[in-house]
């Protein structure tokens, strides 16, 4: 069997290994990020406080929108994106400054490995708070019930958009900044990531194959949208960009994973 | 493992080896001694793989896979308990073991349950070490284990590195303590000048020195 993830590492025993120590990892990590519920504010407390107030005062329409469904699809790109760059890449950023990721390399004996180990601990808080996230609009707006198949889709689709997020994303790890740089940076990219969505565009046209190229909160919102039919009828023309985008920052996105550096560039020690 | 006339310069320009060559003997203990700054931290993270630096001429030393590092200053803190980090550290290279609380060092089982972020930073060096220990590596490095740590607890780490040897794993430690240092099946190797003024066992450089001690004998080979 090919383990894919770990190049280098072919059939068997030593390809089982891998994985076991994935699992160990991931479970170890699930277990600090656990007990970090600041991270919570961000990703789920905030969008959920936007969305409550938005919902009180405009009577059930938030931004004189009727359509709940297409809103759902900017909060979940939301908590996505920052939920991958918070969670995710400013994690590993914070590991390597603190001098944590060196030595949590050493002990787990391989880079990707902590990589992954975090990616999958990510992937399961992200889809825990847009499932809590959900629910919190069922409870608001019970009539939004009609929206369940489309909120099951949704998780199963992130369950793929997430690690494509990622790639698109990971090339912070490679820049030689220090973590306070690296937060205003989110910050800003995560800004203009969602004021980005809101340019009025046909995925078919040239801007919108720009924007789902190169911004990944407008790659979700098409992925979501042609999976739900709410942009119109999906197009071969579609359908080929998200796959090509997809594969793109799936290969070369992960290109940083090898090449991050371990060495913090703020301490030795 | 050897490393063959190797010169190296930090980034700001200092040069911190010039054609060091230096031979690292299997299954002992091989103690690197030298001054602050000299290099010890740079060369064990350059054998270990952290530093990532490419075509060095280091030949025989196993793959980062193989290797344990206790890295200086104990860098692993975080909201996981004691028990659970040298668990982790345990079922990654026993998976036939199912580690128990009563499998820790008697003096890390009284604060099993402790997070790390809760625990001084010499109780968090010693956590890491057992956890270093449980690794099943060919080749450990330790940095400095024993530094901040009080009189008792360092004979007891110096104890627990000299088990690895006697499991026939090599070791390369660096050390400014020559009180607790064993003399048998060691190595040591004296850093100096950018490059390595020493090389033998501990009775080669005293009687070389003609000095009565190791602490000794390394003064006035660094002098």
């Amino acid at each position: 069997m090919r383990i894919f993830l770990f190049d280098g590492v072919g059939d068997s025993e030593e390809g089982f290994g891998m994985w076991r120590r994935l699992k160990i990892l991931s479970r170890f990590e699930l277990r600090q990020t656990w007990d970090e519920k600041a991270i919570l504010f961000y990703t789920l407390v905030a969008p959920t406080i936007y969305f409550v107030i938005a919902t009180v005062s405009s009577g059930g329409h938030p931004f004189g929108l009727h359509n709940v469904a297409y809103q759902l699809l900017g909060y979940w790109a939301y908590i996505v994106l920052v939920g991958v760059l918070n969670g995710f890449q400013f994690g590993l950023i914070g590991m390597r400054e603190s001098n944590f990721l060196k030595m949590f390399t050493i002990i787990a004996g391989d880079k990707r490995l902590i990589f992954y180990s975090n990616l999958l601990v990510q992937i399961v808080f992200i889809q825990v708070e847009i499932v809590v996230f959900d629910i919190i609009v069922l409870l608001l707006n019970p009539a939004s019930l009609s929206l369940a198949p489309l909120m099951v889709g949704g998780f199963l689709l992130n369950f793929l958009l997430i690690p494509i997020v990622a790639g698109f994303t990971n090339f912070i790890l490679m820049l030689p900044i220090k973590l306070n740089v690296v937060s205003l940076m989110m910050m800003g990219y995560i800004f203009l990531g969602m004021l980005l969505i809101n340019l009025p565009f046909n995925p078919d046209s040239a801007l919108g194959i720009v924007l789902t190229a190169l911004n990944p909160c407008s790659y979700m919102i098409v992925a979501y949208g042609m999976l739900f039919n709410l942009m119109g009828p999906a197009t071969g023309m579609m359908l080929g960009v998200l796959g090509v985008v997809a594969l793109f920052y799936l290969a070369v996105g992960f290109y940083p994973v090898r090449h991050m550096k371990l060495q913090s560039y703020t301490s030795r020690y | 493992m050897q490393i063959e006339s190797f010169s190296y310069q930090l980034p700001d320009g200092r040069q911190l080896f010039d054609h060091l060559t230096a031979t690292f003997e299997p299954g002992k203990l091989n103690i690197l001694l030298g001054v602050n700054g000299v290099g010890k931290t740079t060369l064990l993270d350059l054998i270990s793989g952290v530093s990532e630096q490419r075509h060095l001429p280091f030949t025989g030393f196993p793959a980062m896979q193989r290797i344990a590092y206790h890295m200086q200053g104990a860098p692993f803190t975080g909201t996981a308990t004691v028990f659970e980090t040298i668990k982790m550290m345990a079922d990654l290279d026993r998976p036939s073991e199912n580690f128990q609380v009563d499998q820790l060092p008697a003096n890390l089982q009284v604060i099993a349950q402790t997070r790390l972020k809760d625990l001084s930073g010499g109780q968090r060096q010693l956590v890491l070490l057992a956890g270093v220990c449980q690794l099943e590596r060919d080749l450990y490095l330790f940095d400095e284990p024993e530094s901040g740590l009080d009189v008792k607890v360092a004979v007891a780490v110096i104890d627990q590195i000299k088990q690895l040897v006697a499991r026939g794993k090599t070791v390369i430690m660096t050390t400014h303590q020559f009180r607790n240092l064993p003399t048998e099946n060691v190595h040591v190797l004296v850093l100096a000048g950018q490059c390595i003024a020493f090389s033998g066992s501990p009775a080669e450089l005293m009687a070389e020195t003609d000095a009565e001690t190791l602490e000794d004998a390394y003064l006035k080979t660094d002098a």
